[in-house]
């Protein structure tokens, strides 16, 4: 059964999963390499869409508990000028991604509006 | 003969313990003009003696000369090349999407253009010639961070030793950014200074 496509608003909370010994600097805030791919900014950004999983079945997909969920809001990716949209998957029907992201710049801004759940 | 590359080697600060010394020495007066305690009450010297990690904590005396320690610039030289090692053992799929750890290459250029950067620019910038952050990449790559007052610089370094770099100069609302890929190392090291200077 095709899984419905749903709006993404502004307002939405977007989960990133985070790596604690890779993605975070020394003062536990986000480094920009959370949102590189292969050396580069990943141009499609893999995160679940807060209306459709909870933070805790976030992290049930981290390979394992250490690993943090970083929030930031729909609207602060679409003023950037980048594209969210709902892109589910058989095996994670919140899977969204921020399209366009194709610059250095882009990912320092998108961690820095990004913060770390509290679990 | 390649005149650019040989004066680049000529000017490269390599790692060795009497520079990190001399680095020791320089931070032990800065402390003792800041707090006006001993480094040795504190057992700072002994603690600089021993492997350092990214977040060690030492007994302190008290509150003051805990923030003095945090501000020390050999403890966190030391705690960013202990940073350099621990970040090249990380494991497979680190960032769970199936990256490899950062390459020897990687992390061997890494640790060049830190000794460099700091080498060149202590004297004039202090604590902001030392990285603020280190972490691996995605791709088997590394990036550095430095913070300056007012400007920044994220270097990267791809598993093959290529250079990239952001600039950010500026606040807020008044920033702006520059990038690049494919950058000599003398003139990221260039940029990287007048960052941070």
């Amino acid at each position: 059964v095709p899984i419905p496509i749903v709006e993404i608003s502004d307002d939405d909370f977007l989960f990133r999963r985070l790596s604690p010994t890779g993605h975070l600097n020394p003062d536990g805030t986000v480094n920009s390499n959370a949102f590189k791919l292969n050396g580069k900014p990943d141009p499609e950004v893999s995160v679940d869409l807060s209306t459709l999983a909870s933070v805790r079945e976030a992290m049930t997909r981290a390979p394992n508990a250490t690993f943090k969920i970083g929030i930031l809001q729909a609207r602060d990716a679409r003023f950037l000028g980048l594209r969210v949209r709902h892109l589910p998957t058989d095996e994670n029907p919140a899977h969204s991604v921020i399209e366009g992201n194709q610059s250095k710049a882009h990912c320092k801004l998108l961690a820095e509006k990004t913060w770390l759940a509290a679990i | 003969m390649d005149t650019t590359s040989n004066t680049s080697e000529s000017t490269r600060v390599e790692p060795n313990t009497a520079q990190l010394g001399q680095i020791i020495d320089t931070s032990r007066q800065l402390f003792d003009r800041m707090s006006g305690h001993s480094l040795s009450e504190c057992r700072l010297a002994q603690q600089l003696e021993t492997p350092a990690t990214y977040d060690t904590r030492i007994e302190i005396c008290d509150p003051a000369t805990e923030e003095n320690i945090q501000a020390d610039p050999a403890w966190r030289l030391r705690g960013m090349l202990e940073r350099l090692d621990a970040v090249e053992r990380l494991g497979r799929n680190w960032d769970s999407y199936a990256s490899e750890p950062p390459t020897a290459t990687a992390v061997q250029k890494a640790r060049a253009l830190v000794w460099d950067v700091v080498g060149e620019g202590f004297g004039v910038a202090g604590l902001r010639s030392i990285p603020f952050a280190i972490v691996p990449l995605s791709g088997a790559g590394l990036q550095i961070e430095w913070r300056g007052e007012n400007d920044s610089i994220e270097v990267e370094i791809g598993s093959d030793g290529a250079l990239g770099f952001l600039l950010s100069r500026g606040r807020e609302s008044n920033r702006e950014f520059e990038e690049a890929d494919n950058v000599s190392e003398h003139e990221l090291v260039r940029r990287t200074l007048a960052a941070v200077s």
